[in-house]
C-alpha cells in the first residue's frame, strides 16, 4: 500500500526544475506584491484619500456656497463623509499589518480568516455608508441649483421619501453584500473550508 | 542592510528549488506560478530579519511557502496542461518516460486538497511526522492518518488513471 507514495516520493525528489539567476532573484525583491489582501488595502487607501478630497472640497463650497439652505444641506454631507473617511482610514490601518505567514499553517489561515472577514465587513458597511451621503449630497444638489424637476426621488410628501429612501437602501445593502460576497467571498470560504479540513480529527 | 539583502539572495539561490516545486505543486499554470513565487520571496524576505535560525533554513522555508500558497488568496487563471521540467544529458527515451512520470505525479497532486498537498510535499522531503505536525499545527496522531488516508485517495487515483 505504501509502494504508490514512496514511488510518488522517488520522483518528487528526483525532479530538476530550472533555476532563476541570482541577480534576477534580487530583483524580485523590489517589486510589488500581487496578491489580492494587498490591492484591498490599497483600495481602502485610495478610498480613504478620496473622503478626504471630498471633505476639503465640501468645506470649500461651504464657505462659497450663497444659500443658506444649501449650506446647512452642505453640513449635513461633511457629517456623513468625515465618519466614512475615519471609517475607511481605520479599516487600512487595522489591515495594514497584513498576515503574519511564519508560524503553523494553522496559525496562519486563522490570521489569513480573521483578515478576511474584517476586509469583507470594511467593504460592506463602508460601501452602505456611502449611501445616506449619496441622498445628502443629492438633497444638497437640489437646493443648491433649484434644479427640483431633475431629481424626481426627492419629490413627494416626507413619508414617501423616507419610504424610498428605506426601499432604495434595502436594495443597495442586498446587493451590495452580494457583490462583496461574489468578489472576495470565495476567498473567506476556501480558508474556513481549509482550517476545518486541517482541525478535522480523524479517527 | 544591502549585506543582509545579499545574504538572503544567496539562500534563496540555495533553496529556491523548494519554492519552485511547491510552486508547481499548487499552481497548474505557470503565470500563476510565477505570481506564487514572487509572493512568497517577499513574504520570506520580509520575515528573514525576524529569522533567527532556531529552525533549518529549508524549513523556515517550508513553513513560509506552504503559508503563502495557502492562507495567502491570488486570483487563479485557468488550468493548463503544461507540465515541464529541465533536463541535461538525458537520453530520449528515457527523457520521455521521466516526463510522464512527473506529468502523472503532478496529476495526482492536482487532484489533492490544500491541505492533502502540504502534507504529501513535506512527507516527500523526508519530514517526520512530528515535523510535520509542527509545521501544520495539528498533533502527530492526525499527521498520520491523514497520511494514510492520502495513500488510498493516491492508490484510488492511480489505478484510475492505468483504467
Amino acid at each position: 500500500m505504501k509502494n504508490e507514495l514512496e514511488a510518488m516520493k522517488q520522483v518528487w525528489q528526483s525532479t530538476q526544475v530550472s533555476a532563476v539567476p541570482e541577480d534576477k532573484l534580487g530583483t524580485l525583491l523590489v517589486k510589488k506584491s500581487v496578491n489580492m489582501l494587498t490591492r484591498l488595502r490599497n483600495n481602502l487607501l485610495i478610498e480613504a484619500a478620496t473622503a478626504l478630497a471630498v471633505v476639503l472640497y465640501l468645506l470649500w463650497l461651504f464657505f462659497n456656497e450663497p444659500q443658506q439652505q444649501a449650506r446647512y444641506a452642505l453640513v449635513q454631507v461633511l457629517f456623513l463623509i468625515i465618519p466614512t473617511f475615519v471609517f475607511y482610514y481605520y479599516g487600512w490601518q487595522n489591515l495594514r499589518a497584513g498576515i503574519r505567514m511564519t508560524g503553523s499553517l494553522k496559525e496562519s489561515l486563522l490570521a489569513a480568516i480573521q483578515f478576511w472577514s474584517k476586509a469583507l465587513k470594511i467593504y460592506y458597511w463602508g460601501g452602505l455608508l456611502l449611501l445616506p451621503v449619496l441622498f445628502v449630497s443629492a438633497r444638497w444638489y437640489r437646493l443648491s441649483t433649484m434644479a427640483t424637476g431633475q431629481l424626481g426621488f426627492f419629490t413627494g410628501s416626507t413619508l414617501m421619501i423616507w419610504v424610498k429612501s428605506l426601499a432604495a437602501f434595502l436594495i443597495v445593502a442586498i446587493v451590495l453584500w452580494g457583490l462583496v460576497w461574489l468578489s472576495y467571498g470565495m476567498y473567506l470560504k476556501r480558508l474556513k473550508k481549509c482550517l476545518e479540513e486541517l482541525n478535522n480529527q480523524v479517527d | 542592510m544591502e549585506q543582509e539583502k545579499h545574504q538572503f539572495v544567496s539562500i534563496l539561490a540555495e533553496y529556491q528549488a523548494i519554492i519552485h516545486k511547491i510552486c508547481r505543486a499548487f499552481c497548474p499554470n505557470p503565470d500563476d506560478r510565477q505570481d506564487l513565487f514572487q509572493e512568497i520571496t517577499l513574504h520570506l524576505w520580509r520575515s528573514f530579519s525576524t529569522f533567527k535560525g532556531d529552525s533549518k533554513i529549508s524549513t523556515w522555508i517550508y513553513r513560509v511557502s506552504l503559508n503563502v500558497a495557502i492562507a495567502g488568496a491570488r486570483k487563479k487563471r485557468p488550468l493548463t496542461e503544461e507540465i515541464s521540467s529541465t533536463h541535461s544529458n538525458i537520453p530520449e527515451d528515457d527523457r520521455r518516460q521521466e516526463e510522464e512520470q512527473i506529468e502523472a505525479m503532478f496529476r495526482v497532486i492536482y487532484s489533492l486538497s490544500d491541505i492533502e498537498k502540504a502534507i504529501t510535499l513535506l512527507y516527500f522531503e523526508n519530514k517526520t511526522s512530528g515535523e510535520i505536525a509542527a509545521l501544520t499545527g495539528i498533533s502527530s496522531e492526525n499527521v498520520r492518518v491523514k497520511l494514510h488516508r492520502i495513500r488510498d485517495k493516491i492508490r484510488k487515483q492511480l489505478s484510475n488513471y492505468e483504467k
